[in-house]
């Protein structure tokens, strides 16, 4: 055997090398993970995978598709590192090693098309275009008709894709100016990052963010300029087009003076508030020119009482709303009270708790697509804690858990909402404004 | 080492997607908590007692070595294929097979999680005390075959004190019941049960386990104490125990453990103490109160800096914060931790503490203490950084006296973490020749082919381990 994999695994060196020899190996990451919940192998849990990085670091294994496979079989939710004794992130040592296999062996070509060509190049604004012209070529139901599980021999629907609306024809983007006015005297300039998902499907969700910003008085910026967050090529390992998208970030906000950054992916905000700085080695102000903040945070902590004002009055019937805590909302960025502040401001809704609200809902990028059986397991479990609260909406705050979410409810037939908290807000807000 | 036509045996008895052969695969069964490992050369992932005899006899007929695993969360390298073989893995084995409330005693199979245990008895208003820290990934087979502890252990006893029978594969692949399955009386003869817990998986591989099951105290107090000196701390727990009170839980904390407790928490202990201790007692009220008093009093007495009483369940659980957060702050510190397992009589907890910091001194290394004061039993945590040789060479000379010192004190090996590999060389200074001896007969006549979990506990061969 040989040590000479060490001189090519730069990532894994360093940082990467102390999260992996601090392993001790107490097992503990196995009480949290989704995914060693289902299966119970040892290549579901952060301690294997990290076993399988040391191997790797120390030459005992050579890097091979099926080492491959085991980095993929991660969610990158960040449970484990929030059962680690030590205080690790071994997700991000997967990600990383997962850097490794693509640089090793490139992407599979479906990957790579989806991540590099859809949402590599160029700017957010032009990005529509190519996703309908991907429409058209029917790429995506390429996706949807799965060409990687049918390599790997399997044939099920991927979940997130079950219940995807058609893509607009028109881009957030293309249809908002890059500065909105509010109707009102300006209390501070806050720059609004869109994300590919909320630029392209979910529109309604950054229609809402802006139109709340406004209606509390911000002058909100959207530079047209911005791109992708890069968190899905974090995710995949494809890390010189994460470096790309910092760059371009950085400079499409950076032009502005601006109070705050507004963002309503819950992704998109771990890939900022957390990727960014820990690959720039330096905070967002620095990075990005302002705090990063996600929607629910920034309402419910500076604008709860003037929110509350603008609720609609005698509401009589509550419809009730439950809240999945996205792994990249609760766990990345520390965001679990805020949502439910604002839910529990909205009159025509009753809050009710589901169990086990922190646990993943098994969408993980990539993940759905490797391991189509686990991910479904795992969105099956979150679909009975919904079932079970009696709730006829599910709030969140995650374009990933909402596809994955509504996607679980949609194959069995429930009359179940999917909404973003955001969104919820803003129908409460034009209710109150009607009246 | 195994060809094909063998492992196709194999696979005709458990299914081809339970027999992992991948050098991948078989890298993540090569280690456990010790982080030391060893690549066996089979995993095997069984869903039966069938299943298993199956396999020994496979074993047995190919000269094969065969080691049961649960978790793999042991400290003591009980579960790693040393000497190369086939890792049964015995986590599929799950199900909560009953539980009896009228005559309280639950039955499983090995695989259950002890936390999933702790909380479906809960639920039925019953109570399995035995707590170890591993509680939330330890299997309860696991915990059987190691005797854990925990926490509550001063009053409850540990894992060893609730097992009232066992269903036992045993190594010419037999299936055996021990004990009683309904009732707590115990069943004549030798005491079979008793045989394999503890035995580390090397006298057979268990695949039912009856507990027998209590009611939960009503209430709880706890009190957190601290001490200027490890004599006084010491000298309060046994004057604790003289006034004839038997806390739930006694734990001790030293002043290494205490200013990393506060690096990393900010709990606001003051970083000059020298112990501290955490005191939990429980029972019916107006017992728990006398009780509380009594300590307070004791604790007072004995010289302590200042105590602190929680008044409702928020304060206990931050007062116990302190104790749980105790491996966790040190594992902080350096990449490597090594966690000891060293018991001693409850009066000689101060001289072992002493003996650990000389050692820690002379050395030149940074060991914290912590562990459970009450029953004596002591965690030196020696923080290193196994990537550097000399260290290591260090630690290993310095684990050598913590124990032969613990030994002369009249202590034992470990309280609860089980012999193992790593433990199994110095089982002829506490048991003596004759006592060892009598070890190996009882070894040989279950497994005359030394094939199960070979050189554990019993060490029959030099093997060397490594990191990975
Ligand atoms: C952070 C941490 C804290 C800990 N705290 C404590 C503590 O407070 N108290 C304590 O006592 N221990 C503690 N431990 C040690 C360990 O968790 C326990 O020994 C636990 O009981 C092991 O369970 P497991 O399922 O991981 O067993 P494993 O490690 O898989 O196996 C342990 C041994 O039992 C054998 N074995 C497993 N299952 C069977 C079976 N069904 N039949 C026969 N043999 C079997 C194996 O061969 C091995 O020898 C701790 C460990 C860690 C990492
Ligand atoms: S990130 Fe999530 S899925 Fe991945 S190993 Fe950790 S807990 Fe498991
Ligand atoms: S909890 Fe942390 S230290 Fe323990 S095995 Fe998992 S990753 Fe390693
Ligand atoms: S994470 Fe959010 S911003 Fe980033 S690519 Fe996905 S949807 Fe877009």
């Amino acid at each position: 055997m040989t040590t000479s994999n060490v001189n090519s695994l730069p990532l894994i060196e360093g940082y990467y090398e102390e999260q992996i020899i601090r392993c001790m190996k107490c097992g503990m990451c196995q009480s949290t993970c989704p995914v060693y919940y289902e299966d119970s192998l040892e290549t579901g849990c952060a301690r294997g995978k990290l076993a399988l990085s040391e191997a790797l670091l120390h030459g005992k294994l050579e890097p091979n598709h099926k080492i491959e496979m085991i980095f993929n079989k991660c969610l990158l939710c960040h449970a484990c590192a929030q059962a680690c004794p030590v205080g690790l992130s071994p997700d991000k040592v997967f990600a990383a090693a997962r850097a490794e296999m693509v640089k090793r062996y490139d992407m599979p070509w479906i990957k790579s098309i989806i991540y590099r060509k859809l949402l590599g190049e160029g700017k957010l604004s032009s990005l529509t275009g190519v996703l309908s012209l991907a429409n058209r070529l029917k790429l995506f139901s390429l996706a949807r008709s799965l060409s990687i599980p049918k390599m790997l021999g399997k044939s099920v629907e991927r979940l997130s894709f079950v219940d995807l609306p058609d893509i607009p024809s028109r881009s957030f983007m293309d249809r908002f100016p890059e500065i909105l006015e509010p109707k009102s005297k300006v209390i501070g300039d806050v720059g609004y990052f869109v994300g590919c998902a909320q630029n392209s499907v979910f529109q309604d969700v950054a229609e809402a963010s802006v139109n709340v910003l406004l209606s509390l008085g911000y002058r909100v910026i959207i530079p047209k300029d911005q791109g992708c967050c890069g968190f899905p090529h974090y995710g995949a390992g494809d890390f010189e087009t994460l470096k790309q998208k910092i760059v371009q970030n950085s400079s499409a906000f950076k032009k502005y003076k601006l109070d705050a950054i507004i963002i309503s992916c819950a992704t998109g905000g771990s890939g900022l508030k957390d990727v960014y700085p820990e690959m720039t080695k330096e905070d967002n102000i620095n990075t990005l020119g302002a705090k990063v903040y996600d929607i629910s945070e920034f309402l419910a902590e500076k604008h709860l009482d003037d929110l509350k004002k603008m609720m609609p009055k005698n509401i009589k019937e509550k419809e009730k709303v439950t809240y999945h805590d996205a792994c990249h909302l609760n766990r990345l960025q520390g965001v679990f009270n805020q949502p439910r502040e604002l839910l529990n401001i909205m009159p025509s809704y009753e809050f009710v708790e589901m169990e086990n609200s922190t646990k993943c809902c098994g969408e993980g990028g990539g993940f759905t697509v490797y391991y189509q059986d686990i991910s479904t397991s795992v969105a099956n479990r979150k679909r009975e804690t919904i079932k079970n609260t009696g709730a006829k909406v599910v709030a969140l705050g995650c374009p990933g858990c909402r596809a994955q979410i509504s996607g679980a409810l949609k194959q069995e037939r429930l009359n179940i909402d999917t909404k973003h908290t955001v969104c919820l807000l803003w129908d409460e807000i034009k209710k109150g404004k009607g009246q | 080492m195994l060809d094909k036509i063998k492992i196709n045996e194999l696979i005709d008895i458990v299914g081809s997607s339970n027999v992992l052969t991948d050098p991948s695969e078989l890298m993540l069964y090569s280690y456990d908590a010790t982080q030391l490992h060893r690549v066996p050369d089979l995993v095997v992932i069984v869903h039966s007692a069938e299943d298993i005899a199956k396999i020994i006899k496979f074993a047995r007929k190919n000269n094969i070595n065969v080691y049961p695993r649960g978790s793999g969360t042991n400290l003591s390298g009980g579960s790693i294929p040393a000497d190369g073989g086939i890792v049964i893995e015995l986590n599929r084995l799950n199900r909560i097979i009953d539980i009896d409330i009228e005559n309280r005693i639950a039955i499983v199979e090995p695989g259950v999680i002890a936390a999933t245990l702790d909380s479906e008895v809960a639920k039925k208003g019953l109570f399995y005390p035995p707590d170890p820290g591993s509680l939330a990934v330890a299997t309860i087979g696991g915990c059987v075959s190691e005797g854990a502890g925990g926490l509550r252990a001063l009053k409850y006893g540990t894992t060893k004190d609730y097992i009232i029978g066992l269903e036992v594969v045993l190594p010419n692949g037999d299936i055996i019941t021990t004990g009683n399955f309904s009732s707590l009386r115990s069943s004549p003869g030798f005491d079979l049960t008793h045989l394999f817990v503890g035995s580390e998986g090397t006298l057979g591989i268990i695949t039912k386990i009856a507990v027998k099951l209590i009611y939960p105290a009503k209430t709880k107090k706890t009190l957190l104490v601290l001490y200027d000196s490890v004599v006084k701390a010491g000298t309060a727990v046994a004057k604790i125990i003289e006034n004839k009170i038997i806390p739930s839980t006694m734990e001790f904390l030293d002043k290494i453990t205490i200013n990393a407790v506060e690096d990393f928490k900010k709990i606001g202990l003051p970083r000059d103490i020298e112990a501290l201790l955490l005191i939990e007692v429980d029972g019916e009220p107006e017992d728990v109160e006398t009780s509380a008093k009594i300590l307070e009093k004791v604790c007072m007495d004995v010289g302590a800096r200042s105590i602190s009483v929680a008044k409702n369940d928020t304060e206990r659980m931050e007062l116990m914060e302190a104790r749980r957060a105790a491996l966790p702050v040190l594992a902080r510190l350096k990449p490597t931790t090594i966690l000891e397992d060293a018991t001693v009589p409850r009066s000689k907890v101060p001289q072992m503490l002493e003996k650990i910091h000389d050692v820690q001194d002379r050395y030149n290394l940074m060991i914290g203490s912590f562990g459970h004061a009450g029953d004596g039993n002591l965690h030196p945590t020696i923080l290193v950084d196994r990537r550097n040789k000399e260290e290591m060479k260090k630690v290993d000379m310095a684990i050598k006296e913590i124990f032969n010192y613990c030994i002369e004190l009249g202590g034992t090996l470990t309280g609860e973490h089980g012999i193992g590999i790593v433990k199994a060389p110095f089982m002829e200074k506490e048991f003596k020749k004759e006592g060892l001896s009598f070890f190996r007969d009882i070894k040989k006549a279950l497994d005359p082919d030394n094939k199960l979990n070979p050189n554990k506990i019993v060490c029959t061969k030099e093997v060397h381990l490594d990191y990975i």
